[in-house]
């Protein structure tokens, strides 16, 4: 469950190769071993993991979004993303840095 | 990409186009050889084998007596076995790499590709048969993970496909340029 106050980051020893002329990313947990192939918009949300809490993910990425998106859409479409990436393996909670 | 170029970079990707909602998915992968390719048909003349699948391992030393002791008892009835069949199927020998012996090549041969499927069909339909149990000793005798599979295909039956295939082969370019130099 995405929460806005929780903070987020990729996990341990995520092996990322970016591919931006195809604007994809190739993602492997080597922890739970499978590939993931993440389109621009995941790819953000994901570099957008950098330890900051949900809401300021949120933020990001409608900022990044607008005006394609209002921030409620931006919203909706961060939850879904980090919810997957998380179920994955991708990213996980962590504690507030600093 | 360091982070912040990564996300320059991510950010103008995101921003060109129509907005497309994130997707996270698996990566099917999908093992591919190069210069691969599947000869087509028809088949080349019947009197001719189409295909030969030639099986290459090692033989545990401890074991080559008792695999050679095998063969030597029905190989001859393997042989034969399979003709009886009648489905341009053949079981052309094994064979042990001399002097140490322990490689050991199994040879096989099809007529036609279909005789494949109809050979595999009718050992997986006879599994109490005395060739399926012979064979089905034979592969275990096989304790080898560098067991190789290796296809000869009729090369008659890829006229036409290679050059279709690839037309700037690197080998057969230096040598197509070998055969044009000027004698003197």
């Amino acid at each position: 469950m995405f929460s806005q106050r929780a903070c987020y980051a990729k996990t341990r020893n995520l092996r990322m190769r970016p591919v931006p002329e195809m604007g994809i990313c190739f993602v492997f947990t080597p922890a739970k071993p499978k590939l993931y192939t993440l389109n621009a918009s995941a790819w953000l949300v994901l570099a957008l993991c950098d330890g900051r809490r949900g809401r300021a993910l949120v933020d990001a990425y409608a900022e990044q979004m607008a005006p394609h998106l209002s921030r409620d859409q931006a919203l909706g479409e961060v939850r879904d993303a980090v919810q997957d990436l998380e179920l994955k393996g991708i990213i996980a909670r962590v504690e507030r840095r600093g | 990409m360091k982070n912040r170029n990564e996300l320059d970079a991510i950010k103008r990707l995101v921003s060109g186009g129509a907005h497309v909602p994130p997707s996270i998915e698996v990566l099917k992968s999908e093992l591919r050889s190069d210069f691969v390719f599947e000869p087509p048909l028809p088949m080349p003349p019947s009197s001719l084998v189409y295909l030969i699948v030639k099986w290459s391992y090692h033989i545990r030393y401890t074991r080559l007596d008792q695999f050679h002791g095998f063969l030597k008892d029905v190989e001859e009835q393997i042989v034969a076995d399979v003709k009886d069949l009648k489905l341009g199927t053949s079981y052309d020998g094994t064979y042990a790499e001399l002097p140490s012996g322990t490689l050991h090549l199994t040879l096989w041969s099809y007529k036609t590709p279909a005789a494949i499927d109809q050979f595999k069909s009718y050992l997986s339909s006879k599994p109490k048969s005395a060739l399926y149990k012979n064979l089905a000793k034979l592969a275990s005798f096989i304790d080898d993970p560098t067991i190789g599979m290796h296809r000869l295909v009729r090369a008659s039956a890829l006229a036409g496909i290679v050059t279709a295939t690839r037309k700037t082969d690197p080998i057969l370019d230096i040598r197509r340029k070998r055969h044009t130099w000027p004698t003197y």
